[in-house]
Protein backbone atom coordinates (compact mmCIF):
# COMPACT_ATOMS: atom_id res chain seq x y z
CA UNK A 1 0.00 0.00 0.00
CA UNK A 2 1.50 3.64 -0.83
CA UNK A 3 1.42 6.48 1.69
CA UNK A 4 1.86 9.85 1.59
CA UNK A 5 3.72 11.16 5.04
CA UNK A 6 2.85 14.66 5.94
CA UNK A 7 5.77 16.71 7.64
CA UNK A 8 5.83 20.07 8.55
CA UNK A 9 8.92 21.95 9.49
CA UNK A 10 11.02 18.53 10.13
CA UNK A 11 8.11 16.92 12.24
CA UNK A 12 5.93 14.26 10.61
CA UNK A 13 2.12 15.60 11.40
CA UNK A 14 0.41 13.22 9.19
CA UNK A 15 -0.06 9.83 6.95
CA UNK A 16 -2.08 9.39 4.38
CA UNK A 17 -2.58 5.84 2.29
CA UNK A 18 -3.54 6.43 -0.97
CA UNK A 19 -6.27 4.32 -1.27
CA UNK A 20 -9.13 6.08 -3.74
CA UNK A 21 -8.29 7.25 -7.41
CA UNK A 22 -7.92 10.76 -7.47
CA UNK A 23 -6.36 12.62 -4.37
CA UNK A 24 -6.34 16.11 -4.31
CA UNK A 25 -4.55 18.35 -2.23
CA UNK A 26 -4.62 22.08 -1.06
CA UNK A 27 -5.61 24.31 1.45
CA UNK A 28 -9.19 24.19 0.75
CA UNK A 29 -11.04 22.38 3.85
CA UNK A 30 -12.22 19.39 2.08
CA UNK A 31 -9.27 18.60 0.31
CA UNK A 32 -7.83 15.04 1.02
CA UNK A 33 -5.00 16.43 1.96
CA UNK A 34 -5.84 19.43 3.57
CA UNK A 35 -2.25 21.73 3.95
CA UNK A 36 -3.38 25.29 5.98
CA UNK A 37 -0.18 27.15 4.82
CA UNK A 38 -0.47 30.78 2.92
CA UNK A 39 2.11 29.13 0.42
CA UNK A 40 -0.29 26.24 -0.66
CA UNK A 41 -2.95 27.15 -3.18
CA UNK A 42 -6.17 25.98 -2.63
CA UNK A 43 -6.38 23.53 -5.09
CA UNK A 44 -2.66 23.03 -5.38
CA UNK A 45 -2.25 19.44 -6.58
CA UNK A 46 -3.72 15.78 -7.28
CA UNK A 47 -2.62 12.19 -7.34
CA UNK A 48 -4.14 10.31 -9.76
CA UNK A 49 -3.89 5.95 -9.54
CA UNK A 50 -3.47 4.30 -13.10
CA UNK A 51 -2.83 0.78 -12.45
CA UNK A 52 0.86 0.85 -10.12
CA UNK A 53 1.54 3.91 -11.10
CA UNK A 54 0.51 7.51 -8.81
CA UNK A 55 1.50 10.29 -10.89
CA UNK A 56 1.38 13.66 -9.14
CA UNK A 57 0.06 16.67 -10.73
CA UNK A 58 0.28 20.47 -9.54
CA UNK A 59 -2.68 22.10 -10.72
CA UNK A 60 -1.30 25.51 -11.60
CA UNK A 61 -0.81 26.10 -7.85
CA UNK A 62 0.57 30.22 -7.14
CA UNK A 63 3.63 29.16 -5.82
CA UNK A 64 4.32 25.72 -7.51
CA UNK A 65 5.69 22.14 -6.66
CA UNK A 66 8.89 20.72 -6.16
CA UNK A 67 9.58 17.31 -5.89
CA UNK A 68 13.39 15.95 -4.34
CA UNK A 69 14.59 19.68 -5.40
CA UNK A 70 13.27 20.28 -9.02
CA UNK A 71 10.50 22.53 -9.70
CA UNK A 72 7.71 20.03 -11.56
CA UNK A 73 4.18 19.97 -13.11
CA UNK A 74 3.64 16.42 -13.32
CA UNK A 75 5.62 12.92 -11.98
CA UNK A 76 5.69 9.44 -11.98
CA UNK A 77 5.80 8.87 -7.88
CA UNK A 78 9.05 7.08 -7.49
CA UNK A 79 9.68 5.11 -3.58
CA UNK A 80 11.56 7.96 -1.46
CA UNK A 81 10.43 10.98 -3.42
CA UNK A 82 9.53 14.24 -1.37
CA UNK A 83 7.53 16.54 -2.29
CA UNK A 84 7.35 20.32 -1.27
CA UNK A 85 4.22 22.70 -1.31
CA UNK A 86 4.64 25.30 0.54
CA UNK A 87 5.89 24.55 4.21
CA UNK A 88 4.73 21.35 3.67
CA UNK A 89 6.62 18.12 2.45
CA UNK A 90 5.04 15.26 1.22
CA UNK A 91 7.15 11.99 1.49
CA UNK A 92 5.69 9.40 -1.12
CA UNK A 93 6.41 5.68 0.48
CA UNK A 94 5.62 2.54 -2.03
CA UNK A 95 7.92 -0.57 -1.35
CA UNK A 96 6.24 -1.77 -4.98
CA UNK A 97 7.47 1.38 -6.62
CA UNK A 98 10.99 0.46 -6.31
CA UNK A 99 12.85 0.13 -9.67
CA UNK A 100 14.84 -2.77 -8.24
CA UNK A 101 11.54 -4.73 -7.68
CA UNK A 102 10.71 -7.45 -9.85
CA UNK A 103 8.33 -5.35 -11.56
CA UNK A 104 8.62 -6.81 -15.22
CA UNK A 105 7.44 -9.57 -15.12
CA UNK A 106 4.81 -9.71 -17.69
CA UNK A 107 1.32 -9.74 -16.20
CA UNK A 108 -2.60 -9.04 -17.67
CA UNK A 109 -3.83 -5.89 -16.16
CA UNK A 110 -7.34 -6.51 -13.57
CA UNK A 111 -11.02 -5.60 -15.72
CA UNK A 112 -11.12 -2.14 -13.10
CA UNK A 113 -7.89 -1.10 -15.01
CA UNK A 114 -9.55 -1.78 -18.16
CA UNK A 115 -11.57 0.72 -18.36
CA UNK A 116 -8.69 3.56 -18.44
CA UNK A 117 -6.80 1.22 -20.92
CA UNK A 118 -9.46 1.02 -23.36
CA UNK A 119 -10.45 4.62 -23.01
CA UNK A 120 -6.87 5.37 -23.90
CA UNK A 121 -6.53 2.71 -27.08
CA UNK A 122 -5.03 5.23 -29.86
CA UNK A 123 -6.80 5.57 -32.81
CA UNK A 124 -3.07 7.12 -34.40
CA UNK A 125 -0.79 4.90 -35.74
CA UNK A 126 1.52 7.98 -35.55
CA UNK A 127 1.35 8.51 -31.69
CA UNK A 128 5.03 7.83 -29.78
CA UNK A 129 5.66 4.76 -27.53
CA UNK A 130 6.64 4.62 -24.35
CA UNK A 131 10.44 4.69 -24.01
CA UNK A 132 11.03 2.30 -21.11
CA UNK A 133 14.99 1.39 -21.37
CA UNK A 134 17.05 2.02 -18.16
CA UNK A 135 20.18 3.30 -19.81
CA UNK A 136 21.20 4.87 -16.35
CA UNK A 137 22.51 1.60 -15.57
CA UNK A 138 25.11 2.03 -17.99
CA UNK A 139 27.14 4.08 -14.78
CA UNK A 140 28.83 0.89 -13.39
CA UNK A 141 30.24 0.28 -16.96
CA UNK A 142 34.43 1.04 -17.38
CA UNK A 143 35.59 3.47 -19.07
CA UNK A 144 37.85 3.05 -22.31
CA UNK A 145 39.34 4.01 -26.05
CA UNK A 146 41.49 3.87 -28.61
CA UNK A 147 44.57 6.00 -29.82
CA UNK A 148 44.71 5.73 -33.51
CA UNK A 149 48.43 4.87 -34.39
CA UNK A 150 47.88 4.01 -38.58
CA UNK A 151 44.90 4.73 -40.65
CA UNK A 152 41.63 6.98 -40.70
CA UNK A 153 41.88 7.81 -36.73
CA UNK A 154 45.98 8.31 -37.02
CA UNK A 155 46.78 10.65 -34.38
CA UNK A 156 43.13 10.79 -32.86
CA UNK A 157 41.81 9.63 -29.62
CA UNK A 158 38.24 7.89 -29.28
CA UNK A 159 36.58 7.13 -26.88
CA UNK A 160 34.27 4.27 -26.56
CA UNK A 161 31.26 5.34 -24.95
CA UNK A 162 28.52 3.30 -26.96
CA UNK A 163 27.94 0.14 -26.02
CA UNK A 164 29.55 -0.64 -29.08
CA UNK A 165 31.16 0.08 -32.13
CA UNK A 166 32.89 -1.11 -35.58
CA UNK A 167 36.39 -0.58 -37.15
CA UNK A 168 37.95 -2.09 -40.13
CA UNK A 169 36.70 -2.16 -43.67
CA UNK A 170 33.54 -2.75 -44.09
CA UNK A 171 32.74 -6.19 -46.48
CA UNK A 172 36.58 -7.31 -46.36
CA UNK A 173 37.51 -7.23 -42.44
CA UNK A 174 35.29 -5.59 -39.72
CA UNK A 175 35.40 -6.25 -35.82
CA UNK A 176 33.56 -4.88 -32.87
CA UNK A 177 34.40 -3.46 -29.88
CA UNK A 178 31.67 -3.65 -27.51
CA UNK A 179 31.87 -1.65 -24.07
CA UNK A 180 30.22 -4.32 -21.07
CA UNK A 181 30.36 -4.56 -17.15
CA UNK A 182 33.70 -6.22 -16.71
CA UNK A 183 35.55 -4.45 -19.28
CA UNK A 184 36.08 -4.16 -23.25
CA UNK A 185 35.98 -7.12 -25.69
CA UNK A 186 36.49 -7.58 -29.55
CA UNK A 187 34.57 -9.84 -31.52
CA UNK A 188 34.73 -10.50 -35.32
CA UNK A 189 32.29 -9.17 -37.72
CA UNK A 190 33.03 -9.90 -41.27
CA UNK A 191 35.49 -10.67 -43.62
CA UNK A 192 37.42 -14.15 -44.44
CA UNK A 193 40.24 -12.99 -42.40
CA UNK A 194 39.74 -11.73 -38.78
CA UNK A 195 40.99 -8.58 -36.86
CA UNK A 196 44.94 -9.03 -35.19
CA UNK A 197 45.34 -8.05 -31.16
CA UNK A 198 49.30 -7.83 -30.49
CA UNK A 199 49.64 -9.86 -33.62
CA UNK A 200 47.65 -12.74 -32.87
CA UNK A 201 44.32 -13.68 -34.87
CA UNK A 202 41.45 -13.04 -32.32
CA UNK A 203 39.58 -15.64 -33.91
CA UNK A 204 35.55 -16.00 -34.20
CA UNK A 205 35.16 -15.77 -30.17
CA UNK A 206 34.70 -12.39 -28.24
CA UNK A 207 38.51 -11.46 -26.55
CA UNK A 208 38.55 -9.23 -23.56
CA UNK A 209 41.01 -6.18 -24.35
CA UNK A 210 43.57 -5.26 -21.99
CA UNK A 211 45.22 -1.74 -21.31
CA UNK A 212 47.99 -1.18 -24.17
CA UNK A 213 46.63 -3.91 -26.50
CA UNK A 214 47.09 -3.16 -30.43
CA UNK A 215 44.63 -4.32 -32.94
CA UNK A 216 44.91 -4.36 -36.19
CA UNK A 217 41.57 -4.66 -38.24
CA UNK A 218 41.11 -3.38 -41.90
CA UNK A 219 43.41 -0.45 -42.91
CA UNK A 220 43.63 0.58 -39.19
CA UNK A 221 45.97 0.12 -36.14
CA UNK A 222 44.67 1.20 -32.61
CA UNK A 223 46.28 1.15 -29.20
CA UNK A 224 43.57 0.46 -26.61
CA UNK A 225 43.27 2.21 -23.15
CA UNK A 226 41.28 1.98 -20.16
CA UNK A 227 40.87 5.25 -18.36
CA UNK B 1 10.67 -8.82 -63.72
CA UNK B 2 8.80 -10.87 -61.23
CA UNK B 3 11.05 -10.06 -57.91
CA UNK B 4 11.38 -12.43 -55.40
CA UNK B 5 11.79 -11.85 -51.74
CA UNK B 6 14.59 -13.76 -50.08
CA UNK B 7 15.02 -13.22 -46.02
CA UNK B 8 18.21 -14.57 -43.76
CA UNK B 9 16.86 -14.98 -40.46
CA UNK B 10 18.82 -15.28 -36.92
CA UNK B 11 17.65 -15.69 -33.48
CA UNK B 12 19.08 -15.84 -29.88
CA UNK B 13 16.87 -16.30 -26.93
CA UNK B 14 17.98 -16.30 -22.93
CA UNK B 15 16.52 -16.83 -19.48
CA UNK B 16 18.02 -13.32 -18.56
CA UNK B 17 19.83 -12.61 -15.36
CA UNK B 18 17.30 -12.46 -12.62
CA UNK B 19 14.48 -15.25 -13.88
CA UNK B 20 14.85 -19.07 -13.41
CA UNK B 21 12.69 -20.01 -16.79
CA UNK B 22 12.67 -18.89 -20.08
CA UNK B 23 8.68 -18.57 -20.62
CA UNK B 24 9.76 -16.93 -24.38
CA UNK B 25 9.09 -19.13 -27.54
CA UNK B 26 10.62 -17.91 -30.84
CA UNK B 27 10.30 -19.44 -34.22
CA UNK B 28 11.11 -19.13 -37.87
CA UNK B 29 10.33 -20.60 -40.89
CA UNK B 30 12.50 -19.95 -44.33
CA UNK B 31 10.14 -21.96 -46.56
CA UNK B 32 6.74 -19.77 -45.53
CA UNK B 33 8.68 -16.83 -45.03
CA UNK B 34 7.43 -16.67 -41.12
CA UNK B 35 8.88 -15.13 -37.89
CA UNK B 36 6.84 -15.38 -34.13
CA UNK B 37 8.19 -14.58 -30.95
CA UNK B 38 5.48 -15.51 -27.80
CA UNK B 39 6.02 -13.88 -24.28
CA UNK B 40 4.46 -16.47 -21.90
CA UNK B 41 3.33 -15.50 -18.61
CA UNK B 42 1.11 -16.57 -15.69
CA UNK B 43 0.68 -19.85 -14.48
CA UNK B 44 2.33 -22.60 -12.13
CA UNK B 45 5.32 -22.38 -14.14
CA UNK B 46 3.26 -22.58 -17.08
CA UNK B 47 3.75 -19.72 -19.27
CA UNK B 48 6.20 -21.26 -21.24
CA UNK B 49 3.86 -23.74 -22.02
CA UNK B 50 1.21 -20.84 -23.60
CA UNK B 51 3.98 -19.46 -25.22
CA UNK B 52 5.12 -22.78 -27.02
CA UNK B 53 1.39 -23.90 -27.37
CA UNK B 54 0.40 -20.21 -29.33
CA UNK B 55 3.70 -21.02 -31.24
CA UNK B 56 3.10 -24.49 -32.47
CA UNK B 57 -0.59 -23.95 -33.30
CA UNK B 58 0.00 -20.87 -35.58
CA UNK B 59 2.77 -22.50 -37.44
CA UNK B 60 0.65 -25.37 -38.35
CA UNK B 61 -2.45 -23.29 -39.17
CA UNK B 62 -0.53 -21.04 -40.96
CA UNK B 63 1.05 -24.06 -42.69
CA UNK B 64 -2.21 -24.98 -43.92
CA UNK B 65 -4.07 -21.77 -44.84
CA UNK B 66 -1.10 -20.70 -47.24
CA UNK B 67 -1.12 -23.80 -49.14
CA UNK B 68 -5.21 -22.93 -50.00
CA UNK B 69 -5.72 -19.64 -50.25
CA UNK B 70 -8.20 -18.28 -52.20
CA UNK B 71 -7.70 -14.78 -53.31
CA UNK B 72 -11.81 -14.97 -52.84
CA UNK B 73 -11.23 -14.99 -48.79
CA UNK B 74 -10.09 -11.62 -48.92
CA UNK B 75 -12.01 -9.57 -46.32
CA UNK B 76 -15.56 -7.59 -48.30
CA UNK B 77 -13.18 -4.55 -48.48
CA UNK B 78 -10.00 -5.99 -49.79
CA UNK B 79 -8.14 -4.05 -47.20
CA UNK B 80 -6.03 -7.30 -46.62
CA UNK B 81 -4.42 -9.60 -48.10
CA UNK B 82 -5.73 -13.71 -47.77
CA UNK B 83 -2.51 -14.10 -45.70
CA UNK B 84 -2.97 -11.79 -43.28
CA UNK B 85 -6.09 -12.61 -42.55
CA UNK B 86 -4.93 -16.14 -42.33
CA UNK B 87 -2.59 -15.26 -39.92
CA UNK B 88 -5.18 -13.52 -37.65
CA UNK B 89 -7.40 -16.61 -37.45
CA UNK B 90 -4.31 -18.70 -36.38
CA UNK B 91 -3.65 -16.12 -33.81
CA UNK B 92 -7.33 -16.93 -32.59
CA UNK B 93 -7.34 -20.16 -32.79
CA UNK B 94 -4.04 -20.47 -30.33
CA UNK B 95 -6.11 -18.24 -28.32
CA UNK B 96 -8.77 -21.24 -28.11
CA UNK B 97 -6.00 -23.70 -27.75
CA UNK B 98 -4.71 -21.83 -25.06
CA UNK B 99 -7.91 -22.09 -22.74
CA UNK B 100 -8.90 -25.01 -23.52
CA UNK B 101 -5.11 -26.43 -22.14
CA UNK B 102 -5.90 -24.27 -18.86
CA UNK B 103 -9.32 -25.38 -18.47
CA UNK B 104 -8.59 -28.90 -18.22
CA UNK B 105 -4.80 -28.71 -16.32
CA UNK B 106 -4.83 -26.83 -13.07
CA UNK B 107 -1.32 -26.08 -13.31
CA UNK B 108 -1.89 -24.23 -16.48
CA UNK B 109 -5.02 -22.60 -14.88
CA UNK B 110 -4.46 -18.63 -16.07
CA UNK B 111 -1.31 -18.82 -18.08
CA UNK B 112 -1.17 -16.92 -21.31
CA UNK B 113 1.11 -15.15 -23.48
CA UNK B 114 1.90 -12.41 -25.86
CA UNK B 115 2.10 -12.97 -29.95
CA UNK B 116 3.88 -11.31 -32.79
CA UNK B 117 4.59 -12.68 -35.83
CA UNK B 118 5.46 -11.86 -39.51
CA UNK B 119 5.27 -13.21 -42.79
CA UNK B 120 7.07 -12.03 -45.56
CA UNK B 121 5.50 -12.46 -49.05
CA UNK B 122 6.85 -11.24 -52.30
CA UNK B 123 7.53 -7.49 -51.60
CA UNK B 124 5.01 -6.97 -48.76
CA UNK B 125 5.17 -8.48 -44.95
CA UNK B 126 1.96 -8.77 -43.06
CA UNK B 127 2.09 -8.65 -39.42
CA UNK B 128 -0.42 -9.33 -36.47
CA UNK B 129 0.05 -8.99 -33.07
CA UNK B 130 -1.27 -9.46 -29.46
CA UNK B 131 0.30 -7.94 -26.34
CA UNK B 132 3.70 -6.13 -25.86
CA UNK B 133 6.26 -8.12 -28.10
CA UNK B 134 7.22 -5.64 -30.86
CA UNK B 135 8.53 -5.56 -34.01
CA UNK B 136 11.06 -2.74 -35.25
CA UNK B 137 12.43 -2.46 -38.69
CA UNK B 138 15.50 -1.08 -39.60
CA UNK B 139 15.28 0.91 -42.89
CA UNK B 140 18.29 3.36 -44.03
CA UNK B 141 19.80 2.94 -40.71
CA UNK B 142 16.94 4.19 -39.00
CA UNK B 143 14.85 2.15 -35.94
CA UNK B 144 11.01 2.21 -36.48
CA UNK B 145 8.75 0.41 -34.41
CA UNK B 146 5.82 -0.45 -36.49
CA UNK B 147 3.94 -2.31 -33.75
CA UNK B 148 1.60 -0.54 -30.86
CA UNK B 149 2.22 -2.08 -27.67
CA UNK B 150 -1.14 -3.30 -26.00
CA UNK B 151 -0.11 -2.51 -22.52
CA UNK B 152 -1.27 -0.06 -19.87
CA UNK B 153 1.70 2.12 -20.57
CA UNK B 154 1.09 2.46 -24.48
CA UNK B 155 -2.91 3.51 -23.29
CA UNK B 156 -0.97 6.50 -20.52
CA UNK B 157 1.43 8.34 -23.07
CA UNK B 158 -1.31 7.61 -25.82
CA UNK B 159 -3.77 9.56 -23.45
CA UNK B 160 -1.47 12.04 -22.70
CA UNK B 161 -1.88 11.35 -18.89
CA UNK B 162 2.26 11.07 -19.16
CA UNK B 163 5.07 11.94 -21.51
CA UNK B 164 6.88 9.59 -23.49
CA UNK B 165 10.30 10.27 -22.03
CA UNK B 166 8.59 9.63 -18.41
CA UNK B 167 7.00 6.60 -19.31
CA UNK B 168 10.71 4.73 -18.09
CA UNK B 169 9.83 6.16 -14.67
CA UNK B 170 6.30 4.01 -15.09
CA UNK B 171 5.83 0.88 -12.60
CA UNK B 172 3.09 -0.33 -15.51
CA UNK B 173 5.93 -1.42 -17.86
CA UNK B 174 4.67 -4.93 -17.37
CA UNK B 175 1.13 -4.57 -17.70
CA UNK B 176 -0.52 -5.65 -20.89
CA UNK B 177 -4.12 -4.83 -21.90
CA UNK B 178 -4.02 -7.72 -24.22
CA UNK B 179 -2.79 -11.55 -24.22
CA UNK B 180 -4.01 -15.08 -25.67
CA UNK B 181 -5.34 -17.15 -23.11
CA UNK B 182 -7.15 -14.43 -21.15
CA UNK B 183 -11.36 -14.29 -22.55
CA UNK B 184 -12.89 -16.11 -25.37
CA UNK B 185 -12.12 -13.71 -28.14
CA UNK B 186 -8.46 -12.24 -28.72
CA UNK B 187 -9.07 -8.70 -31.09
CA UNK B 188 -5.66 -9.20 -33.11
CA UNK B 189 -4.15 -6.11 -34.31
CA UNK B 190 -3.13 -6.47 -38.82
CA UNK B 191 -0.78 -4.65 -40.27
CA UNK B 192 0.31 -5.01 -44.03
CA UNK B 193 3.35 -2.93 -45.10
CA UNK B 194 6.11 -2.96 -48.28
CA UNK B 195 9.19 -4.54 -48.15
CA UNK B 196 12.29 -3.14 -49.43
CA UNK B 197 16.06 -4.88 -50.04
CA UNK B 198 18.42 -4.19 -46.87
CA UNK B 199 15.17 -3.66 -44.74
CA UNK B 200 15.77 -5.45 -41.27
CA UNK B 201 13.21 -6.38 -39.10
CA UNK B 202 13.64 -7.26 -35.54
CA UNK B 203 10.98 -9.46 -33.29
CA UNK B 204 11.42 -8.76 -29.88
CA UNK B 205 10.38 -9.76 -26.25
CA UNK B 206 9.83 -6.85 -23.44
CA UNK B 207 13.44 -8.04 -21.94
CA UNK B 208 15.40 -6.01 -24.79
CA UNK B 209 13.20 -2.79 -25.52
CA UNK B 210 12.68 -2.47 -21.66
CA UNK B 211 16.82 -3.26 -20.82
CA UNK B 212 18.30 -1.74 -24.14
CA UNK B 213 17.15 1.82 -25.23
CA UNK B 214 15.95 2.21 -28.58
CA UNK B 215 19.07 4.18 -29.68
CA UNK B 216 20.83 1.29 -29.05
CA UNK B 217 19.33 -1.04 -30.76
CA UNK B 218 19.40 1.10 -33.74
CA UNK B 219 23.19 1.77 -33.41
CA UNK B 220 23.41 -2.46 -32.93
CA UNK B 221 21.93 -2.94 -35.73
CA UNK B 222 23.79 -0.49 -38.43
CA UNK B 223 26.81 -1.98 -36.98
CA UNK B 224 26.21 -5.46 -37.30
CA UNK B 225 23.92 -6.05 -40.37
CA UNK B 226 26.53 -7.45 -41.98
CA UNK B 227 26.22 -10.85 -39.14
CA UNK B 228 23.14 -11.22 -38.27
CA UNK B 229 23.68 -13.82 -35.81
CA UNK B 230 26.13 -12.08 -34.37
CA UNK B 231 23.57 -9.10 -33.83
CA UNK B 232 21.18 -10.81 -32.59
CA UNK B 233 24.05 -12.49 -29.60
CA UNK B 234 24.95 -8.75 -28.87
CA UNK B 235 21.33 -7.42 -28.59
CA UNK B 236 20.68 -10.21 -25.71
CA UNK B 237 24.04 -9.57 -24.33
CA UNK B 238 23.58 -6.08 -24.21
CA UNK B 239 20.16 -6.23 -21.93
CA UNK B 240 22.26 -8.68 -19.99
CA UNK B 241 24.57 -7.01 -19.20
CA UNK B 242 21.98 -3.88 -18.54
CA UNK B 243 20.22 -6.25 -15.77
CA UNK B 244 18.31 -8.49 -17.56
CA UNK B 245 15.58 -8.19 -15.78
CA UNK B 246 13.04 -10.73 -17.92
CA UNK B 247 13.51 -13.33 -20.62
CA UNK B 248 15.12 -11.56 -23.73
CA UNK B 249 14.39 -12.98 -27.24
CA UNK B 250 15.61 -11.34 -30.33
CA UNK B 251 14.08 -13.02 -33.81
CA UNK B 252 16.35 -11.30 -36.93
CA UNK B 253 15.05 -10.84 -40.38
CA UNK B 254 17.72 -9.71 -43.08
CA UNK B 255 15.48 -9.09 -46.76
CA UNK B 256 17.27 -9.54 -50.07
CA UNK B 257 16.46 -9.39 -53.25
CA UNK B 258 17.48 -11.66 -56.39
CA UNK B 259 15.58 -11.92 -59.85
CA UNK B 260 13.28 -14.92 -59.64
CA UNK B 261 13.77 -15.78 -63.75
CA UNK B 262 16.30 -13.74 -65.64
CA UNK B 263 14.54 -12.51 -69.55
CA UNK B 264 16.05 -13.13 -72.44
CA UNK B 265 16.95 -8.96 -72.27
CA UNK B 266 18.35 -9.38 -69.24
CA UNK B 267 20.56 -12.40 -70.09
CA UNK B 268 21.74 -10.87 -72.77
CA UNK B 269 22.34 -7.96 -71.05
CA UNK B 270 24.16 -9.92 -68.36
CA UNK B 271 26.15 -11.26 -71.19
CA UNK B 272 27.65 -8.20 -72.15
CA UNK B 273 28.35 -6.99 -69.04
CA UNK B 274 30.84 -9.80 -68.65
Amino acid sequence: MAKLVVILNGAMVGNHFIEKGRITIGRRTGSDIHLDDPGVSKEHAVIQTVGNDHIFEDMGSTNGSTINGSRITKHILQNGDVINLGAYQLKYANIKANPEMDYDRTMMIQPADRQVAAMAQPADEEVSSPATARSSLRAGFPLGGLRGIKGEFAGQKIELERPLKIFGTIGEQVAVIMRRPPGYFITHVEGNKTARVNGQAIGTEAQALQDGDVIEVGQEKLEFFLK
Amino acid sequence: MTKQIRVEFASATDTGVVRKFNEDSIATDNETGLMVLADGMGGYMAGDVASALAISVVKEELGNALGNLKQAESDSDKKYLPQTLAMKRAAEKANQMILRVARKNSQCKDMGTTLTLALFQEDRISIAHVGDSRLYRLRYDRLEQLTLDHSLLQGQVAAGLIDSGDAKLSHNRNLVTRALGKEETVAVDVREEDVLPGDIYLLCSDGLNDMVEDVDIELALCELKANLPLAAKLLVQMANDNGGHDNVSVVLARVQVQPAKRGLLDRLFGWFRR
